[in-house]
């Protein structure tokens, strides 16, 4: 019998096996990227797709085929803007799932969960229904979206520091509470706003798409994720120890209060982009983290990397699948990332007998 | 290693927990404090390991009041065991013990060949090297104590303090936790329930009662059947057995009902 | 603080208005040769932007009733590439034409429609959304002109930029302009004005009956309101909003028992209701027995097609108004 590969602990060829992953998954995302970017509505041959993209990256080629016209538009400025955003907000808000379930020590945690989306809500549907932001221009959505995911977090900071040190039970509480009366802020502006087309754009942005995907804010996101993926990956050590609690990190010789802080403002931008760009796409942010945990334990050291470059894949495919799905329609990808990835998830747990860590011996 | 405090004074939700405290514990002593529940044992021991803040008196370590060192220096010169450890997630035995070597690590910096070796090496002094990749919460309580003792040794101090670290460990595994860290040679401030035990490994013993010490000295001088009867209201004989130790016999009220009648 | 607001709105109207004034006068200019031509349209911001046409476009995207509907009766059909988003069926009249294009019974890709390389775009405001084509500049840059439905909310909301009759009358004469076919353009809106102008002669002097145009949402009826074209349609026709005169919110079964007005409209559209059932929700409500237009038999319905970015159907919409209102001059 073949001897399972141990992915916690094991060792390939003298490199330790969450290398080895980082490594096979890089290559893994590089390829989703080039594979992902020949699949769309029109038909165009793979050569020509690469074609463009080297034009593009490298000057190789006849500028007259890849240069410009509808191929070179369809690849350069259609697919591979999108492609580029799913890897951005993929790799965005499975880093934040991993950072928040360490803020709030707790394994339901998702990116979201301190009130981000429904501050992001919020500020979308003040900018749709009451104009709030019309200085920003086509974008200002995407932008009260951020300023309102950004402002809840920095109250809900606020408020779980009133009257003693913020822990990860009063973040939890702050960002429940706060949580609601956001919602219901929006829900009496979408009640009281009643319009139809309104209600249409709300429901669309909620549902989440990467359909708004734009060179000029990819420059922006992408390398901001990645930096702030990079960041984490160095934290790992005061991750671990964010989830043995404030007492025994003391004793570690860590004060995590400072950590929390800056963590928090840290995901508070990386999910603000995502939504500023995507809309509320749940579950990557949840369900990525807990995967990689199954095969590669807790240790944040393995799991920042590895969440990171899995959610980038995972979002990449999931938007083909959104794009082809149903011919001729465009599934919302929060609607598919829900129906897919929740029974696949549900699979898991029941497979591998992954208790969350909640079980006790 | 020196641990000092003077008159440490605790109110927490506006009742005086500690009514002040002094105390060392130096080289390679052993001390115990003992007292019944809500005496204030955990509470003192808190203070010097810094989850708790003193309202009054301080604690020096070698000569120099905690509040001057860093958070990550005190790691560096103390370890913790307290007694309850569960978490949430699932962290391999090795994950944990590794994390014994953060007060030695700059915020950035990677583990080395040497943190390595000294995790099996801790590993190896509470013989639990085999649990290496194995998962943390799928151990038993008396291994899980022994992986937190390791983490405490990982961090490479000159003290450790364990905080009631024994409770609900079946006796094997008490006296062998105890064993071990007695073995390491040194200074221990532990707080302790069961009076054989504390007797049995402790150099010095201070009895804790409503936030103050009521008695300190050696074993021998400190648990009598007076102060037994005066710390937790039971009767008890104390008297010594063939190989020297303080041996503790409480009695029991149906027994004395026997007797009476 | 209202009187501001509609100081600002007037100044804003008038604003707009001069802007297609001025795209008209630079149009007769060069009326020996028809091109160039420069429109003024609008992006996803509601910006005014200026397009220039240097030829008449031969490969157009047609969105919608209004826009496709208008270029049919202006005999383009030829130049529609591509069309999709009719809301029902194409007018009888127009079902000829109709055959001749392309039409898909579903948004096409952003994808399919660069590749399909069209040189110019009508559609409507929400069309340039990011979940659809994406914003005007993006086809702007690549030599493809877009115009946006004035009604459709190009402009901005219809409480900021209340919806008229006049601004359907601009699109056709803007399309007309565009593929230089003015004449065919002016003589649709000139159908609708004379309409209009015979049935404003018609109530001089007369008292304004009330009105009231609804949509039947279950817990309450959307109010189709004086800045809306559905209010906008009645009252050019001299009737009075009995709802919505100021704003076109929400009211429920008593304000409407309460408001009681003379004529009753009631809204309907392909997938919706049909017409017989959006005026049964009424006759047959023994809530609404006491209306006066219950009891006089004036609950009528309207399409939704007529009244919201209505093309060529403002005709239509104009016809069910009047007809409903004014049975005597139709007898």
């Amino acid at each position: 019998m073949k001897r399972k590969l141990d992915l916690k602990n094991g060792i390939v060829h003298g490199t330790p096996a969450y290398i080895v992953a980082v490594m096979t998954l890089l290559v893994l995302l590089v390829l989703s990227i080039l594979t992902a970017v020949t699949i769309g509505s029109v038909d165009l041959s793979v050569s020509d797709v690469y074609g463009v993209i080297l034009y593009k990256l490298f000057g190789i080629g006849d500028p007259d085929v890849f240069g410009a016209g509808a191929m070179s538009d369809i690849v350069w400025f259609i697919r591979l803007p999108r492609i580029m955003l799913a890897t951005a907000v993929g790799m965005g808000l499975a880093v934040a799932g991993v950072v928040m379930q360490a803020i709030v020590k707790n394994p339901i945690a998702d990116p979201y969960i301190l009130g981000i989306s429904s501050g992001a809500s919020l500020g979308a549907t003040a900018a749709i229904f009451l104009g709030v932001g019309a200085v920003f221009g086509s974008n200002s959505i995407g932008i009260c979206a951020f300023i309102g995911a950004f402002c809840i977090s920095l109250l809900v900071q606020m408020t779980a520091n009133i009257g003693g040190r913020a822990n990860s039970i009063r973040l939890l509480l702050a960002g429940t509470a706060l949580s609601s009366v956001c919602s219901a802020f929006s829900n009496f502006i979408v009640y009281i706003g009643g319009d139809r087309d309104g209600i249409q754009t709300v429901t669309f942005w909620l549902m989440g798409s990467l359909a708004g995907a734009k060179w000029e804010n990819i420059a922006v996101i992408l390398p901001c994720v990645v930096v702030v993926t990079l960041f984490f990956c160095s934290q790992y050590r005061i991750l671990n120890m964010m989830l043995l609690g404030d007492d025994v990190s003391i004793t570690l010789g860590t004060d995590l209060h400072r950590y929390r802080q800056v963590y928090l403002l840290v995901s508070a931008l990386v999910i603000g982009f995502a939504v500023y760009s995507a809309g509320i796409i749940g579950f990557v942010g949840l369900i990525i983290p807990h995967v990689v945990r199954m095969f590669f334990g807790t240790d944040h050291k393995k799991m920042v990397p590895i969440t990171a470059l899995c959610g980038s894949i995972f979002l990449i495919w999931a938007d083909v699948a959104c794009r082809t799905i149903i011919p001729k329609q465009e599934v919302p990808i929060g609607i598919l990332v829900s129906m897919i990835g929740a029974p696949c998830f549900i699979y898991l747990l029941v497979r591998r007998s992954y208790g969350f860590g909640g079980e006790r011996s | 290693m020196n641990i000092e405090t003077s008159g440490i004074e605790m109110i927490l939700g506006g009742s005086q927990i500690l009514k002040g405290i002094s105390l060392s514990a130096t080289g390679r002593e052993f001390i115990g404090i003992i007292g019944p529940n809500g005496s204030g044992k955990s509470t003192f021991l808190k203070c010097i390991y810094r989850v708790l803040k003193p309202t009054g008196g301080a604690v020096m370590i070698d000569g120099r009041p905690l509040e001057q060192y860093r958070v990550k220096e005190t790691a560096q010169k103390l370890a913790v065991v307290s007694q309850h450890n569960y978490y949430n997630f699932e962290f391999s035995v090795e994950d944990i013990v590794l994390m014994g070597r953060s007060p030695h690590k700059k915020t950035m910096e990677r583990d080395n060949a040497e943190d390595y070796r000294i995790v099996e090496e801790s590993l190896a002094k509470v013989g639990m090297l085999d649990y290496k990749g194995r998962v943390f919460s799928s151990l038993s309580g008396g291994e899980q104590q022994r992986i937190i003792l390791a983490r405490a040794l990982a961090q490479k101090t000159e003290s450790l303090i364990l905080d009631e670290p024994t409770n609900h460990l079946d006796i094997k595994y008490q006296l062998q936790l105890l064993d071990i860290v007695k073995k390491l040679g040194i200074t221990v401030i532990s707080a302790f329930h069961d009076l054989n035990i504390a007797a049995a490994y402790c150099d010095k013993i201070y009895a804790l009662k409503s936030g103050q010490i009521v008695a300190g000295g050696t074993p021998e001088e400190v648990i009598t059947s007076r102060l037994i009867r005066e710390l937790y209201e039971v009767d008890a004989t104390v008297r010594k057995d063939e190989f020297g130790m303080l041996n503790i016999v409480y009695h029991p009220l149906h027994v004395r009902k026997g007797e009476e009648a | 603080m209202k009187k501001l607001a509609a100081l600002l709105l007037v100044g804003a109207m008038t604003l707009g208005v001069g802007i297609v004034g001025s795209a008209e006068e630079a149009a007769t200019e060069g009326q020996d040769s028809h091109y160039p031509v420069t429109i003024t349209t609008y992006n996803y911001s509601q910006e005014p932007v200026e397009i220039t046409f240097e030829k008449a476009p031969e490969r157009v995207m047609a969105y919608a009733n209004s826009n496709i509907e208008a270029m049919l009766k202006m005999g383009l059909a030829d130049r529609i590439v591509m069309a999709w988003g009719l809301d029902g069926e194409v007018k009888d009249e127009l079902k000829d034409e109709f055959d001749q294009i392309e039409y898909l019974d579903a948004w096409p890709t952003k994808e399919e429609v660069v590749a399909a390389e069209p040189d110019f775009i009508a559609a409507w405001y929400s069309s340039f959304g990011d979940d659809r084509l994406g914003d005007v500049d993006f086809w702007h840059e690549r030599g493809c002109n877009t115009y946006m439905s004035l009604n459709s909310a190009a402009m901005g909301p219809a409480s900021e930029f209340p919806r008229k009759m006049e601004y359907e009358f601009e699109d056709i004469l803007n399309l007309g302009k565009i593929f230089d076919c003015e004449d065919k353009a002016q003589e649709i809106v000139d159908e609708m004005q004379a309409e209009i102008a015979k049935v404003q002669e018609h109530v001089k002097d007369k008292t304004p009956l009330t009105v009231a145009v609804l949509e039947n949402e279950g817990d309450s009826f959307r109010v189709y309101g004086t800045e809306t074209l559905g209010g906008n349609i009645p009252e050019s026709l001299g009737a009075e909003l009995k709802l919505g005169g100021e704003n076109s919110e929400n009211v429920g079964a008593e304000d409407l028992v309460a408001a009681d007005p003379d004529v009753l409209f009631m809204v309907d559209y392909d997938g919706f209701k049909t017409g017989e059932e959006a005026v049964a929700d009424i006759t047959e409500d023994p809530a609404y027995a006491s209306l006066s237009a219950v009891k006089n038999g004036k609950v009528f319905s309207v399409n939704l097609s007529q009244v919201y970015c209505s093309g060529i159907r403002t005709y239509d919409g104009i016809m069910t108004f009047a007809k409903a209102l004014y049975p005597e001059l139709y007898e």
